[in-house]
């Protein structure tokens, strides 16, 4: 007699059994139907905001781009190096919202930007490549509205220095202005021979969790102001009269994405100060080579106000239900009729056969949830076209895109995951109400109960139970350099995609393995 | 049928020194016994006397206190393929009824590498060919009898165990499983059946263990077993009775007075009862011979053994 009967053969025994219930074949296949439909309504109810500003960076990603900008023109090759003699941020947090106390906790997601910009001309949107202080997070080097790049972590007092060689945008740093450490270099596709560069001092609104009555959340903005103080500023090649560092030849501009058509000129030089956005900051106010900058606004990208691939998925939890039953039913059925007997006589390797069923079960839920979301997102794009939802708010998606196949496949996976913690609990309580209810708590119950919960124990519960999974689907990029609250209200719950994947691949690697320990212990 | 090595290796089924408790009960208590290949061994016992305790020990289900079960020389749970060493039936409601009988035993089929062939045989074999296609949950007890004795014979074994097969057959399907059981002990195949009523085996069974409260009553042939039994009695109707006795009881048979006109003794046949009696002066108006059944053997051995009124093992829930 040959060995055993390899794993493949157990396997097809499983699937054997899966597939021969008609009943469980019907609950499968209601799972993407009911994925599609869900999904389908959700589209058709849904209806884009009208955003208040709709300026597209380089990429076509729809962005924020305000700041305050002492610029001249430089043609060709240079650069230009100033010291950065100190950076100061306002920021008023009322009484009410927690006061100062609360304003230092809200300092540290305001990234303040006060450095030197290389820009293709004033108009929002526009290419640039910029080095800056960011207090808290050093010396950075940003560029087209999603680039990043560290540098040391360094504060004012330093100097900073910006060179130009074609396309190429080299940032370096200095704490004396002679000895000088290069943070990075970036290529700026497309720029003309002719740029403006120049001091510039950006300070974004912070934000907060701010608990109200009944203990429901709100996310409150607080406006902020920088005032930076520069010396200095030497451009070469010298362009000129005055580039030496004194007023004449600066321009003074604020560059406002939400103030200026896209294509107008930034308002003249020297502007009486009623031509000014009235709700611009004071003019640059020079004393000698001694320039004094006050900015609001940031400079970043801006995420879209609603995931469309997320939403359109949502229905994946009404699929999910159905493959929790089948996945339970799959095994306790077995020892409803002690036909568990049978089984584990066939096959006396207990690990093997309720690995085969995890196999089984996992596969069969990651295919259907391929083929859910896959059909889903098809069939929901054009609806949400025709709504508005148009770029660049809402970028356009294809499904080969990177993001929607990760929403895609992960959502399959997070299916396949949740059956693998279904039959494992199945296999565990031997009774199918109580492990489908069980799954089916820990799945609905984190939503509700959050709300009841003080925020930070709202959020870990929903954290660390199955439901955390769906993070996967989040579509919408998130950068460093433009923090954006993750809380349950906002529907974020991990800022990484995958992190909530890896909690319910937790909870089923656990309880399989605990169920394959109880059954290789227990009398069958 | 192809011959299997199995059916020529050692001891078919050896059960040594097996001991079983649920809680507190003892289920199985200290019991050793081996089946023999090429007969139909009889496992006989009142419900809860440990018999499908047994068999789940056999075949690697249950995890015994202490003792060992072997299967062709090897604890059950190391057969790499056990349905083409052991078939078993233990619970004909077993089965899912939303699953056609031919599924049911194409998963069965696979998980021991069988031939798909052999899924079609075993269905013809148990009479079943013509519902193969239909959910089982619409099946007679009788018709999942068949299917669970269908699922035991797929891969063809040297040993077969079946619980309580007659449960729930018509007069038609005992004498089929009867004539089953006959035919598989003469391929040579070792065969225990067990059933808690003594006159399904008899016609069937050449060996018989009978189990009561978990421990061997009794290991022994069909034939032994009536003749240990206590023996032939002979009815004597006669007015004398004191007088009868005394001649009989001067053989040194073991005599009684049943009612006002019987003596009854044992241990004699019925012709020397009469020519005592006459060589004594003993008149008497009637003898009648009374020769003890297999089923007055058995519950005279279980008569202190019956101790569960229901429920097949004294384990809840079964």
């Amino acid at each position: 007699m040959s060995g055993r009967p390899g794993f493949g053969r157990l396997l097809l025994s499983e699937l054997t059994k899966l597939y021969s219930v008609r009943r469980w074949s019907i609950a499968l296949l209601a799972a993407p139907v009911l994925t599609v439909l869900a999904g389908l309504l959700v589209a058709a109810s849904s209806a884009p905001g009208s955003p208040d500003t709709t300026v597209a960076g380089p990429d076509g990603g729809w962005v924020r781009d305000r700041f305050h900008f002492v610029h001249r023109p430089l043609t060709g090759d240079g650069s230009l190096t100033v010291r950065v003699a100190s950076s100061a941020l306002e920021l008023t947090v009322p009484e009410a919202d927690g006061g100062a106390a609360r304003a230092r906790e809200v300092e540290r997601t305001v990234w303040a930007k006060t450095g030197l910009m290389l820009k293709d001309g004033l108009r929002p949107g526009a290419r640039y490549a910029a080095v800056m202080l960011v207090p808290g997070h050093g010396v950075r080097l940003q560029s087209n509205f999603t680039g990043d790049i560290a540098g040391p972590a360094a504060g004012a007092p330093a100097w900073l220095r910006l060179t130009r060689t074609g396309s190429a945008i080299a940032a370096f740093q200095s704490t004396d202005g002679t000895a000088w450490t290069r943070v990075g270099t970036v290529t700026i596709a497309d720029l003309p021979p002719t740029v403006e560069v120049g001091p510039f001092v950006a300070s974004p609104t912070g934000t907060a969790v701010v608990q109200r009555q009944f203990g429901s959340l709100r996310e409150s903005r607080y406006p902020t102001s920088t005032r930076a103080v520069f010396e200095r500023p030497a451009l070469e090649p010298v362009a000129g009269p005055g580039s030496g560092g004194s007023p004449d030849g600066w321009r003074d501009d604020e560059v406002n994405d939400e103030a200026t058509a896209p294509d107008a000129p930034g308002p003249p030089p020297n502007a009486p100060a009623d031509k000014r956005p009235q709700s611009g900051p004071p003019p640059a106010a020079w004393t000698g080579d001694r320039l004094t900058l006050i900015g609001f606004g940031d400079i970043a990208p801006r995420p879209a106000p609603q995931d469309l691939v997320k939403n359109s998925l949502t229905g994946t939890y009404a699929g999910l239900l159905a493959i929790v039953a089948v996945a339970v039913l799959f095994v306790t059925s077995e020892y409803r009729r002690g036909m568990i007997r049978t089984t584990f006589a066939a096959s006396p390797g207990r690990g093997r056969v309720l690995i085969a069923k995890a196999a089984v079960i996992g596969a069969t839920a990651f295919v259907l949830g391929l083929v859910a979301g896959a059909v889903t997102l098809l069939l929901t794009r054009p609806i949400l076209l025709r709504h508005g939802y148009a770029a660049p708010v809402y970028p356009d998606w294809t499904l080969t895109d990177p993001v929607v196949l990760r929403a895609v496949a992960g959502t399959a996976a997070v299916l396949a995951a949740t059956a693998v913690f279904a039959l494992a609990l199945g296999a565990v309580l031997r009774r199918a109400a109580g492990a489908v209810a069980t799954v089916l708590m820990l799945i609905v119950l984190p939503q509700l109960l959050a709300g009841a919960l003080p925020s930070t124990a709202g959020q870990w519960l929903i954290r660390l139970t199955p439901p955390a999974g769906f993070s996967v689907q989040q579509t919408v990029p998130r950068y460093e350099q433009a923090p954006q609250l993750c809380m349950p209200e906002n529907g974020c719950v991990y800022d990484q995609p995958w992190a909530g994947f890896a909690v319910i691949a937790v909870y089923a690697l656990a309880s399989t393995a605990a169920a394959v320990w109880l059954v290789r212990r227990r009398d069958a | 049928m192809a011959e299997s090595p199995a059916r020529r290796s050692g001891v078919p089924i050896e059960v040594r020194g097996l001991r079983k408790r649920y809680r507190s009960t003892p289920a199985v208590d200290d019991l050793s016994f081996t089946v023999e290949p090429g007969k139909v061994t009889g496992f006989v016992g009142p419900n809860g006397a440990g018999k499908s305790t047994t068999m789940r020990i056999i075949l690697g289900l249950d995890a015994p206190d202490a003792g060992t079960a072997l299967v062709g020389g090897r604890p059950y749970r190391t057969l790499e393929r056990p349905l083409r060493t052991v078939g078993a039936l233990l619970d004909a409601s077993a089965v899912h009824p939303g699953r056609s009988a031919r599924n049911h035993l194409r998963w069965l089929a696979h998980s021991n590498a069988i031939p798909r062939r052999r899924v079609d045989e075993v269905l013809d074999l148990a009479g079943l060919a013509s519902v193969g296609r239909r959910a089982v949950g619409g099946f007679s007890l009788g018709m999942r009898q068949r299917l669970g004795i269908a699922a035991a014979l797929l891969g063809d074994p040297a040993v077969v165990i079946f619980d309580e097969p007659v449960n729930g057959l018509d007069l038609e399907g005992i004498q089929w499983i009867r004539g089953l059981l006959r035919s598989l002990a003469g391929d040579g195949r070792a065969v225990l059946v067990s059933s808690h009523l003594m006159s399904e085996l008899q016609d069937s069974a050449d060996h018989l263990l009978v189990i009561g409260r978990g421990r061997l009553l009794a290991d022994t042939s069909v034939r032994d077993l009536v003749a240990t039994a206590s023996g032939d009695r002979v009815a004597v109707r006669t007015g004398m009775r004191v007088e009868a006795m005394t001649t009989l009881a001067g053989a040194g048979a073991p005599t009684a007075i049943t009612d006002d006109e019987t003596v009854t003794v044992s241990g004699l046949p019925v012709e020397r009862v009469v020519d005592l009696l006459t060589r004594g002066g003993v008149s008497f108006t009637g003898v009648s011979a009374h020769r003890a059944t297999l089923e007055e053997a058995y519950m005279e051995l279980t008569r202190d053994a019956v101790e569960f009124s229901s429920g097949d093992d004294g384990r809840p829930g079964r």
